[in-house]
This record gives C-alpha cells, structure tokens and sequence, in this order.
C-alpha cells in the first residue's frame, strides 16, 4: 500500500493503518531499533512505543517520506531507551558507532551540553552536504541507522575491508572538516 | 565527552539525508550478531503527482474555470490536455455536506490507463481548509500567507480550526495501483482537490463508482493531536471510459539485455491521454533491483505517474511522441545513467 493510503487511514483513526504500517515499514522500524538495542525485548517494546507515538502524531501531521519518519520516531526511542539501560544489556554495535565518532572530535573539543550537541549536528550536516550521494549513504547508514560493516557491505556489492576503509577516511573528513571550523574549541 | 549528547547529536542529521539513506527491509531484524539483511523483494517506484501545491491563500478571488480538470492536468512539463481527451471530460452534480464544511465532485475523465477527478470543498469562516498533508511547522510562506511563524502558530493566532481534507478514489473498483492528489486553495476556506489515478487493469471501468472525501478537523488551541475523528462522505460519480487503440505487442531482441533482469512482452497502447507502455519485467537479483530508478522509451516522453514492479510490470502514461517500428528503452540508474538500452521487436 503507498504511503499517502497509509496516511489517509491513520487520518481516518483506523486501525488498520498500524497494520499497514507494520507491514510494510515493520521490517525497517525494527531494523533501526535492533541496531540500537541488545535486548530483544527492548527493541519489541521500541516498536509498538514509535507505532504508538506515529499514531499520536498523525493527525495533524502527514509526513511525507513516512518511512524515514517513522525511522527516525524509532531511532530516538531507541537512543533515549539505550541512556537508560544498564551497562551490561548495552549494545555493542552501537558502543561501536559512538566510539568511531568520539576519535572524529579533534583534541580540544568537547560535546558537554545540548547546546553544543546541536552545534556538532549542524556540522555533520554541512559536513553530509559536502558529501557524494555514496559516501553520504554510507556515513547515514552507519551513524545514524547504525548498519554493522558487514550490512553495509552487502548492500553496495563491497568487502567489508573496503567498507572500513571508507568510513575511517569519511572520519578523517569529518575530523577535519570538524577541526576547520574551530567548533567546540 | 558526554556519549549520550553525542548520539544526540547525531540525531540531529537531516531529515533528507535520512530519507535518502532509507531502504526497505522484508524481514525484521534478529538483532543477533550474525543475521543477515534481505533486501525488499518487490519495490515499487513510484513517482507521485506533485504534492500539496497551495497557490495564493487568502485575497484570490475563485474562479471556478481556474480548477477544472482541463486546467489543473495542464504542466509545463506536460502542457496542455489533448483535445481528444479534454473532450472526455464529464461534468457532475453530486454534493455532501459535513459538519461545518461542504464538498461536491466537478469534472471527471477515464481512460484505459488513467482517472481524473476534481472535488470542491468549502467551509465555514471558522476553517481554514488544508490538505491532509500539511505540515503544521511549515512557515506561513509555504501556504501562500505573509507574516511570520508556522501554520500552527497562525492558526492559534486567529483562532481558526484546520479542516484536513483529501479524496480517495476507489482503488479496488478502478484496478487502481497508484495515485496522487494535488490541492489548490482558491481562499482560507475554498480548495479543489485534484485526484489522478493510474490504472493496473485493462478491465472497462465501472461507470458508477464513488469518490470518498475525507475531512478530519483539528484545533491547536483545544485539541490533543490523538483526539480528532474524521468525516468520510461519499460523493457518487459517473464515469465514461474513453476508447484506446493498440499500438503494438513486443519482445525484447535479448530479454537478458538489462543485467540481472528478465524482460518480457511490452505492450503499447495509444489512450486519449497519450502513449501508455506496459512491460514485464522480472528481477533476479533483489539487489540489483535497488539500483533501477526508472526507463525512457526513445522518441517518447511519458509525463504521468510512472511505477516499475522489479517483479511484475513498469506503467507508464501519457506519453507523447512516435517510437518507430522497433522501439528502443533505456533503463537508468539513481544517478541517470543508462543501465542498458534494449530493442524491441514487434509480434503483434
């Protein structure tokens, strides 16, 4: 079903429309919440919770790409689920991401208030911006979907090798592009 | 370094680059550490008519003639309707009322491969008329309105209630695979609703079928986003399904000629609309799938909805142009370059 159908079905209060939504943008949803997540529990209740918030959302809103929307709803949910957890049922995949952006902030900056970690988001965005469409598919799939190398890999047609290697110079961009604006300092 | 502001700030990256990295997954993930990723079987493309286009909100006077059907088809891109389908066009008469708003179907048009209606909606002076895909953080400027501030905060301001209205077509009745609005407000509480519909069938139209309008009213001063209900009312219409001719069944000279599909029978049909291609096409490699956007049969430039099933048909409509005794296809990538070029040869 397209996604304008779902929408209209969500604006209809049916219930359909989580049906709907399950089926075709579930698989992803999860997806998003698995890489995030440990805990398989974690990543169920992460997906009724982002179906419960997109339920409560639309109406008024009408997202259009849904997909990325209701991405991004599961995305936070998991962020803010995984602050939340435990050491031990963290995830580390996820470690592993955090850990690869923490050595692109250059010595000097640090991100210690809200403030500043929506100055570095508005940087990797100019960064992302400054990006081919392939480099930009990767660095998004791997930090913000938060895609083991292996997946990545497996959906360009590449070695996980090559993979690596690509992200540790998109990094070294990063850092550096980081370091030009003097941000943080 | 806080862990915990950095992640946020990378969920601080753009909603397009999110969109633009998005893809479809048919299983839902395991979250174990060796599971693997399935690609979408079947991906439909489908480029959706221009959406939520609002001219001019406020001081335009209505022009009924402005938004018929014959005017609200016409694009640059596209020009103008054909004469031999603007004369196709039936007028109609239906009307609903809802609570506080009023909607009547216009104009339709049917053919082999597309539906056209336009619906009018109205609504009392404590509205303002909005398409259901409206965003409310959108600046006033979006919306054809001066001033500062979102749609949300202008709406609070004036202490209006936002009616979101859209129109369904009947999709199983139609054979419809696709379809898309396009809404033009003609002041606050005036819009005509422009529906297109893209048909999978070539099985004769029902003649009468309905149109449902959808209306849901929410205020940003009293209402929580989760309480709104919606009034469906059904405005009855008449189509008159317009004659298409033949132009020809094909077969590819290599079926294998686009890498990692199967191609099939291409069968081209000349509607009032335009030139419509239908082809089969079969994927055998999901992957390779994900990197087909779109075809171009040479000498024709289609200008309706389009979609391509990897595991079912590509449609596409309305097409003006000739392709010769042995029309050619180009295949194109995410990046437009040509995949494959593949030639037809006529069997029919």
């Amino acid at each position: 079903m397209e996604d304008s159908k779902i929408i209209s079905l969500f604006f209809e209060r049916s219930e359909q429309a989580i049906e709907e939504l399950d089926r075709k943008h579930g698989p992803a949803v999860k997806r998003t919440a698995a890489n995030i997540l440990k805990d398989r529990l974690d990543v169920e209740e992460c997906v009724s919770d982002t179906y419960l918030r997109t339920w409560n959302s639309i109406p008024p809103q009408a997202p259009n790409p849904l997909a990325s929307y209701v991405c991004r709803i599961a995305h936070n949910l998991a962020i803010d689920r995984y602050h939340a957890n435990t050491a031990a049922k963290r995830n580390g995949n996820y470690d592993l991401v955090l850990d690869e952006i923490e050595e692109c902030i250059p010595s000097g900056m640090s991100v210690e208030t809200e403030l500043e970690a929506k100055e570095l988001g508005a940087s990797i965005n100019r960064f992302l911006g400054s990006l081919s469409r392939e480099d930009r598919f990767l660095f998004v799939r791997r930090y913000w979907y938060a895609d083991p190398v292996r997946d990545l890999a497996a959906m360009t047609h590449s070695s996980p090798n090559r993979i690596s290697v690509r992200l540790f110079r998109l990094r070294e961009k990063l850092r550096n592009a980081l370091t030009m604006e003097g941000l943080l300092v | 370094m806080n862990r915990e502001l950095l992640s946020k700030a990378l969920c601080e990256i753009d909603e397009r680059y999110i969109a633009e990295a998005y893809r479809p997954v048919t299983e839902a993930a395991s979250g174990s550490p060796g599971r693997i990723v399935h690609m979408s079987k079947k991906r439909i493309i489908t480029f959706a008519l221009a959406a939520a286009l609002i001219l001019a909100l406020g001081a335009m006077a209505y022009a009924a003639d402005l938004f018929g059907l014959r005017e609200l088809y016409a694009n640059p891109n596209r020009g103008d309707m054909p004469e031999e389908a603007a004369d196709l066009i039936v007028s109609q008469s239906a009307e609903v009322n809802g609570g506080g708003w009023r909607a009547s179907v216009q104009e339709t048009y049917c053919d082999e491969g597309t539906v056209l209606v336009t619906v009018h909606v109205s609504a009392d002076a404590s509205y303002i008329v909005v398409p259901t895909d409206a965003d409310l953080d959108s600046p006033l400027s979006g919306f054809g309105l001066s001033g500062e501030g979102s749609l949300r905060e202008y709406a609070k301001k004036e202490g209006k209630t936002l009616l979101f209205v859209g129109a369904n077509l009947d999709r199983e009745a139609l054979g419809l695979h696709s379809a898309g609005e396009r809404f033009e407000n003609a002041s606050l509480q005036e819009m005509t609703i422009y529906v297109e519909g893209i048909r999978n069938s070539s099985a004769a139209a029902p003649v009468d079928t309905v149109c449902t309008v959808v209306a849901v009213a929410w205020s940003p001063e009293t209402q929580n986003p989760d309480t709104p209900e919606p009034e469906r009312r059904e405005l009855p219409i008449m189509l008159v399904e317009g004659k298409s001719t033949p132009l020809g069944l094909f077969v590819p000279a290599d079926p294998h000629a686009l890498p990692d599909f199967e191609l099939g029978e291409l069968r081209l049909t000349q509607t009032p609309l335009g030139i419509e291609l239908r082809l089969e096409i079969k994927t055998l490699d999901e992957e390779a799938a994900r990197n087909l956007l779109t075809l171009r049969l040479e000498g024709v430039e289609f200008h309706g909805a389009g979609t391509i099933d990897p595991n079912g048909y590509a449609v596409f409509g309305q097409g003006q142009g000739s392709f010769g005794e042995s029309p050619v296809i180009r295949f194109l990538d995410w990046d437009k370059n040509t995949i494959a070029e593949v030639a037809f040869e006529k069997i029919g």
